[in-house]
């Protein structure tokens, strides 16, 4: 494995006396799909801005092909793309408009503009919306031109906060699509999110973010084998008195139990054990199985267990 | 591609990128569009009716007297003469309390029976608190009063005159006949000291020896002697000189009484004498009396009523040619215009740019802050521009003459001046993060200057060392520079320091707005 493209490096950033991050170490590669995990103001976007230099870190380097970026900030500028929590681009001008004002903001001509432009407009389906304002735009376009925005001078890197934030199931599978498509045409992204699903079913590689510290990193799936020893069981059943069916079972090898009201969901370290014998409570209680599934725990469980607190 | 590659094409292609979004979004903004076109208009037109005038409209007098004399109601009269109506009350409280309550603007009392024997005094009151109305209205009430006054005074001075003239016609008729008088008395005298020498030289002198009637007596004697006559024979001359004899006695005596007589005569001819060099001592005294009177009249150098009433005469000349409280207002107009566009919009301009979803693309495109600043400034030098054309265009129908003959200087002084306050507006919105304040920070700036300029009162009537921190007020520094190149048509030599003033203060406020945008990008994060 070659060097990391871009090596966060013992960092911290102070506002004042609030300390919002503390020594953070982490690395991105070439082309990964980066997520970073935490809770409301546990210091994401701070991150992303001392990634593309906008702020300066108190302590610590951010260094990008091993140089420190900002000693290279024209160069950052030029490679990186940021796309915004709530957008970037001006509501009274049209997409078209938009795009060909960052493009020159970027330094390109007017034939790299318009080409790229053109590119960008169908890579991300704003054909139709060419001369619209941005601001008559629906969210989901409007997300779209903001990437379209952070894309336009062909960053290497693009990075997003809560790319999916505000927008509904729909329009946040479409974005996730849209940025794995990016990064099949080589472009490395880092995003922050605190939908621990969606950074799950996107990420390459994951760090969860938790009082300015980076509790844990890595990929999804190594981050849930290391911190998690229980198993999930999605139980479904007819009526569904989960409370009778937690009450019945107790706490013998349950290690936590959540009722979300049309399932229950027990953790467990023994599940066959566990299954025997809710299997056999069950007639008892006049409950008919209607479906049962065993289950790996999620990154949500990973991250509550890491950080004792729920989302 | 190669977008690393900055050279001023590119610079140069960025700026005007970003002056046509500027425009395009406040285009876009209808609102802000319609501010731009119509906010100057409006205003020159306002401002070109109300101040289009030489008078002042509408005011309002209120008098009182206990008593109204023939002399009251001329000045009344002449107060009424042009735009102010006179309202008479029934008291003097009445009268004060009416300019409490802004009902009248000047209360004028007239003395009882006012006239011209004797002493008056009006008593005006004013409200103070209404600082320049008090003082035009006073300065005009009184020059009225006054001229009423000085029309008395002028026809009291011309009796005075005219009765010192009669006077000096009389004494110059009387010093005549006072040298006759005097001519006549010294005849009398020399003719009174001749009498009286011929009275004195008269020999009235009688000597009865030189009459020898005894040898004549004698003679007959012998007569009758050698006669041997008779006694007898002679006795009839004897009785004839004994006869003589007695007549010349009684001549004698006669005699003796003129002399006395003469010598009492010439003793009244010598009184009569020193009566009349009495006399004509006090004929003198009068004459060298009447004469001093002459000369004293003769020694009057100004006989002219008018000048003797106004010996000093002052005539405020104007040095230009405007007469009309727009011809003097405009450089001051033009300022306030261009104070309050230019901060506002540059104000607003700059928080807009700030609260737009953009601002933070900006920071991390390669385009340096400069760049962006320097576009923002130019946008809102041209809207500036664009309203000053409006704003000039309208006043060339007022102007026209004064504006083109001084246009080149004008239009750099009208430059600097923008830029100045531009800048002021841009740091002014670079350090607040609403519309709201950045407006009010705007507005409150604006009128801080505007305060503390000649607009509301003379500088003069600060305190010093106000008046030492005032004089460096942009707005002050350039509504001096407009005045002089408007009114005096002011040469760039003389305007070239308070120009270099403002370049100077430009500068500051274009690194003070840098250091606050500096500054205050980390807010855009939170």
């Amino acid at each position: 494995m070659g060097e990391p493209l871009i090596q966060v490096k013992d960092i911290s950033k102070r506002f004042g006396k609030h300390l919002v991050l503390n020594n953070l170490t982490f690395n991105i590669d070439e082309r990964d799909i980066y997520g970073i995990i935490g809770l409301s103001g546990s210091g994401k976007t701070t991150i992303l801005n001392l990634v593309i230099g906008f702020l300066k870190p108190t302590k610590g380097t951010v260094t990008y092909k091993n140089k420190n970026i900002l000693k290279i900030q024209k160069e950052i500028q030029n490679k990186f793309g940021f796309v915004t929590q709530s957008g970037s681009y001006y509501t009274d001008l049209t997409v078209l408009e938009n795009l060909h004002y960052f493009g020159r903001m970027y330094g390109l001509n007017n034939d790299d503009i318009a080409k790229r432009s053109k590119d960008l407009l169908t890579f991300l389906d704003l054909t139709d919306a060419t001369h619209v304002l941005s601001q008559d735009l629906s969210t989901g376009m409007q997300r779209r031109l903001d990437i379209a925005c952070a894309l336009i001078h062909n960053p290497e890197v693009l990075i997003l906060d809560e790319p999916t934030e505000d927008l509904d199931p729909l329009l946040r599978k479409e974005i996730l699509t849209l940025l794995k498509n990016i990064n099949d045409n080589g472009t490395t992204i880092i995003l922050t999110s605190h939908m621990l699903n969606e950074i799950e079913s996107v990420c390459t590689n994951t760090a969860i973010l938790h009082n300015g510290n980076i509790v844990m990193s890595g990929s999804p799936n190594k981050i849930k084998g290391l911190y998690s020893t229980n198993i999930e069981i999605h139980l479904k059943t007819y009526p569904g008195k989960y409370e009778l069916i937690e009450n019945r079972l107790g706490k013998a090898n349950v290690e936590k139990t959540i009722n979300l009201g049309h399932k229950l969901v027990i953790y467990t370290s023994k599940p066959e054990e566990l299954l025997r014998r809710i299997l056999d409570i069950l007639p008892g209680l006049r409950e008919r199985l209607v479906d049962v599934d065993v289950d790996k725990p999620s990154l949500e469980e990973v991250f509550e267990s890491l950080t004792g607190k729920k989302k | 591609m190669n977008p690393n590659n900055i050279n001023p094409k590119n610079f140069f292609l960025r700026l005007v990128n970003i002056i046509i979004k500027d425009i395009k979004l406040l285009i876009r903004s209808k609102s802000s569009a319609l501010i731009v076109i119509l906010g100057p208009l409006a205003l020159i037109f306002l401002v070109g009716m109300a101040f289009n005038t030489t008078s002042l409209y509408n005011i309002k007098i209120a008098a009182y007297s206990e008593s109204y004399s023939e002399l009251t109601n001329s000045l009344i009269e002449n107060l009424k003469d042009q735009q102010y109506s006179i309202i008479q009350l029934s008291s003097e409280q009445e009268c004060i309390e009416g300019i409490k309550l802004g009902e009248y603007h000047v209360c004028a009392i007239f003395p009882k029976d006012m006239s011209v024997e004797q002493n008056n005094e009006m008593i005006f009151y004013v409200d103070e608190s209404r600082v320049n109305l008090a003082a035009i209205v006073s300065n005009t009430i009184f020059s009225k009063v006054a001229s009423k006054s000085e029309e008395l005074s002028l026809g009291l001075t011309g009796e005075l005159l005219t009765t010192i003239n009669v006077v000096s016609e009389e004494a110059d008729k009387n010093t005549q006949q006072l040298t006759t008088l005097k001519d006549e008395i010294s005849n009398i005298n020399n003719n009174v000291k001749d009498v009286r020498e011929n009275f004195v030289g008269l020999d009235l002198e009688y000597n009865s020896t030189n009459f020898n009637f005894t040898k004549i007596e004698d003679e007959i004697d012998e007569i009758e002697t050698d006669l041997n006559v008779s006694e007898g024979v002679f006795s009839g001359l004897r009785g004839l000189i004994e006869g003589t004899q007695e007549q010349a006695d009684l001549l004698g005596a006669k005699l003796t009484s003129v002399e006395t007589q003469r010598d009492s005569f010439v003793s009244t001819l010598d009184s009569s004498r020193n009566s009349l060099l009495d006399f004509f001592g006090k004929v003198n005294t009068i004459q060298s009396s009447v004469d001093r009177t002459k000369n004293a009249i003769a020694g009057i150098r100004v006989t002219d009523p008018e000048k003797i009433v106004n010996p000093i005469t002052s005539t405020v000349k104007p040095v230009t040619t405007n007469k009309t409280h727009l011809g003097f207002l405009f450089p001051t107009l033009v300022v306030l215009v261009i104070m309050f566009i230019s901060l506002l919009f540059s104000a607003s301009i700059v928080i807009r740019e700030k609260r737009s979803k953009a601002y933070f693309r900006n920071f991390i495109t390669p385009t340096n802050d400069f760049t962006f600043m320097l576009g923002q400034f130019i946008t809102n030098l041209l809207l500036v521009i664009v309203e000053l054309g409006i704003l000039f265009l309208v006043a060339l129908y007022f102007f026209k003459e004064e504006l083109l003959n001084v246009f080149p200087t004008l239009a750099v002084a009208l430059l600097v001046i923008t830029t100045v306050f531009i800048l002021i507006g841009m740091f002014i919105g670079h350090l607040f993060n609403s519309g709201e304040t950045a407006s009010l920070g705007s507005i409150a700036t604006a009128f801080i200057m505007l305060f503390f300029s000649n607009t509301i009162l003379p500088l003069e009537t600060l305190p010093g060392y106000v008046t030492q921190i005032v004089k460096y007020n942009p707005f002050v520094i350039s509504e001096n520079i407009i005045k002089r190149v408007i009114l005096f048509n002011a040469s760039f030599d003389v305007i070239m320091q308070p120009l270099l003033f403002l370049l100077g203060g430009a500068l500051i406020f274009f690194v003070l707005a840098f250091i606050a945008r500096e500054i205050t990008r980390r807010k855009i994060l939170f």
